[in-house]
């Protein structure tokens, strides 16, 4: 089965370890607990409509790394980036829209989804704003909730389905 | 994770033995959580520990240790470089599954050239609490340490800048002191001399000899007044540089300078003509060679200027078979004033070899001394002035 490396980004507190978690073990953790490192995780992913499944191997990264992830080794041989911000907080909105253009120079060709993460925590009927700089016709961008496990696999799904496309 | 050895045939056995020794003796200082051995095709020969679970033997390794994919290019960096070169290292992951997360590991990857072979071995890091605290002690200290450099920077350049404006004040007070004391002084002088050509005839000798007393201190102040002047002076005036022969520039200064019948002076070498400072190097050779024939001993004496061209200078060495300097006055003589004997009834103010070295140093030449007169007579004075003067 093929592999395929995908890296998660996104500002400290964003929750990129509640994706991972949701994504690959199904469960959420309230408590938050900075991850220190990276955590590699392994999930088996079938693109939908088609394609052959493969293992993608997600490096949930520290969120410390800033711009200079793409310089460290844990970037090495990134396939995609997932880059994540969270909607209650602007600023890491915009970090992740940098964090994407970072990876696209870093790795040019190499497909990114963007994540608003926390939509749960959005008011009833509130409208979610964007920063300009997210809103780029290539790139998807996918509202979730890592908690209510509200559109991570599409997410997923979505890189997924570029990444098969291009082997 | 479990702690299970996958080896091939036994007849290999005892040859990763030794091999874990080595990789036992790498990793003394940290714990060892996994090993495997990869043959130059990253092929599987055997595993240990936490790498037994996820590396089988003769895998390809890329394809078995599915989380660590991105080391196939890593691995053949780490092969074409000669020798032993350095681990590739990959700090502080996790591995997480759905039965739980491995220690958090840092990987490194070595190439063996005398085996042919790679080591692939996670060695356990300190725990997330223990990291977090080792960081922040880390940065509290590199905190500290940056503050305390800005601190020392801040303090630095206050000195500095106490130092220049010192040094521009004592510099400003050598040049009005001399100065304006000179006018005074020299109407000191004319009244002595005045009084004493006005003395009558009868005139006591002693009082004759007092009046004589005041006018050659006057003088000798004047001079040293002047000589103080010049010494301020330098670096207070823009020098032009000019073309300059310094073969006629020496054999001009030579024939200036009176000396006894006794004093030979050779001059040999090469001199070539450079663009310098014509009134610098005048006063440095001049100085040297006037010292070299006053500060003689006997009434015969030899006295050898010599010049050498090196790469970027030109090195002039004014050497005398006079008496020597000793060693403890190396430093001294340089300084103003300071002079070896006493010089009160002397022409010397005792500021030549201070004003020689200052203005060396404002054109960037460097100068020393060779003089032992406890082994043998005689004081060698090495200028090395530089073909290019930036000052």
């Amino acid at each position: 089965m093929r592999i395929s490396k995908i890296l998660l980004l996104g500002e400290i507190g964003v929750g990129k370890t509640s994706i991972a978690r949701r994504l690959v073990l199904d469960t959420f953790e309230a408590s938050y607990k900075a991850t220190i490192g990276t955590d590699i995780y392994r999930y088996e992913v079938v693109p939908s409509p088609v394609g052959e499944p493969f293992h993608c191997i997600i490096w949930d990264t520290d969120g410390n790394f800033g711009d200079t992830i793409f310089r460290h080794v844990y970037a090495r041989q990134a396939d995609a980036a997932v880059i994540i911000g969270d909607v209650m907080r602007p600023s890491t909105l915009t970090a992740a829209a940098h964090l994407g253009t970072g990876f696209m120079d870093a790795f040019p060709g190499r497909p990114i989804v963007y994540i608003a993460n926390k939509v749960d925590m959005l008011e009833e009927g509130a409208s979610l704003e964007l920063p300009a700089a997210m809103c780029d016709d290539s790139i998807p961008i996918v509202t979730t909730s890592a908690k209510t496990g509200h559109h991570v696999r599409e997410a997923f799904n979505d890189i997924a389905v570029v990444i098969a496309r291009r082997w | 994770m479990t702690s299970q050895w996958l080896l091939p045939g036994d007849g290999e056995v005892a040859g990763f033995a030794r091999a874990l020794g080595e990789a036992i003796e790498l990793f003394a200082e940290r714990r060892l959580l996994g090993l495997t051995w990869l043959d130059a095709d990253m092929v599987a020969l055997a595993s240990y520990g936490a790498l037994a679970d996820f590396v089988p033997l003769n895998a390809t390794v890329t394809d078995a240790v599915a989380p660590l994919i991105g080391l196939h290019d890593v691995l053949l960096e780490l092969k074409s470089q000669p020798g032993n070169a350095a681990p590739f290292e990959m700090p502080n992951v996790a591995l997480v599954g759905p039965s739980g997360s491995t220690p958090r590991m840092d990987l490194q990857v070595y190439w063996l050239p005398a085996r042919q072979q790679f080591l692939l071995a996670v060695t356990k890091v300190l725990s997330t609490g223990e990291l977090e605290i080792g960081l922040a002690q880390q940065v509290r200290k590199r905190m500290i340490a940056e503050a305390e450099l800005a601190q020392k920077s801040r303090e630095l350049v206050v000195a500095n800048a106490e130092l220049t404006r010192a040094n521009r004040d004592l510099a400003e007070f050598a040049y009005v002191i001399s100065h304006d004391l000179k006018a005074p002084l020299r109407a000191m002088r004319y009244h002595a001399d005045d009084l004493e050509s006005g003395l009558p005839d009868n005139t006591d000798g002693a009082v004759r000899a007092l009046a004589s007393q005041i006018r050659s201190q006057s003088r000798r102040m004047a001079r040293m007044l002047t000589d103080l002047l010049a010494y301020s002076k330098i670096g207070r005036e823009v020098e032009a540089l000019e073309p300059v022969d310094t073969a006629a520039l020496v054999e001009g200064i030579v024939a200036s300078i009176p000396r006894p019948a006794g004093m030979l002076v050779t001059i040999s070498g090469d001199w070539p003509r450079l663009d310098t400072f014509a009134a610098p190097l005048d006063l440095v050779l001049r100085n040297l060679i006037g010292n070299a024939i006053a500060h003689h001993d006997q009434a015969e004496g030899h006295i050898v200027i010599t010049c050498a061209l090196a790469d970027d200078a030109i090195e002039i060495a004014v050497a005398d078979d006079g008496p020597g300097i000793p060693s403890d006055w190396h430093d001294a003589i340089f300084l103003p004033f300071r002079t070896i004997r006493e010089t009160s009834g002397s022409d010397s103010s005792g500021i030549g070899l201070a004003l020689v070295r200052r203005t060396a140093e404002s054109v960037g030449a460097r100068l020393n001394l060779v003089s032992d007169p406890t082994i043998a007579r005689g004081t060698t004075f090495n200028v090395r002035w530089p073909l290019v003067i930036t000052a």
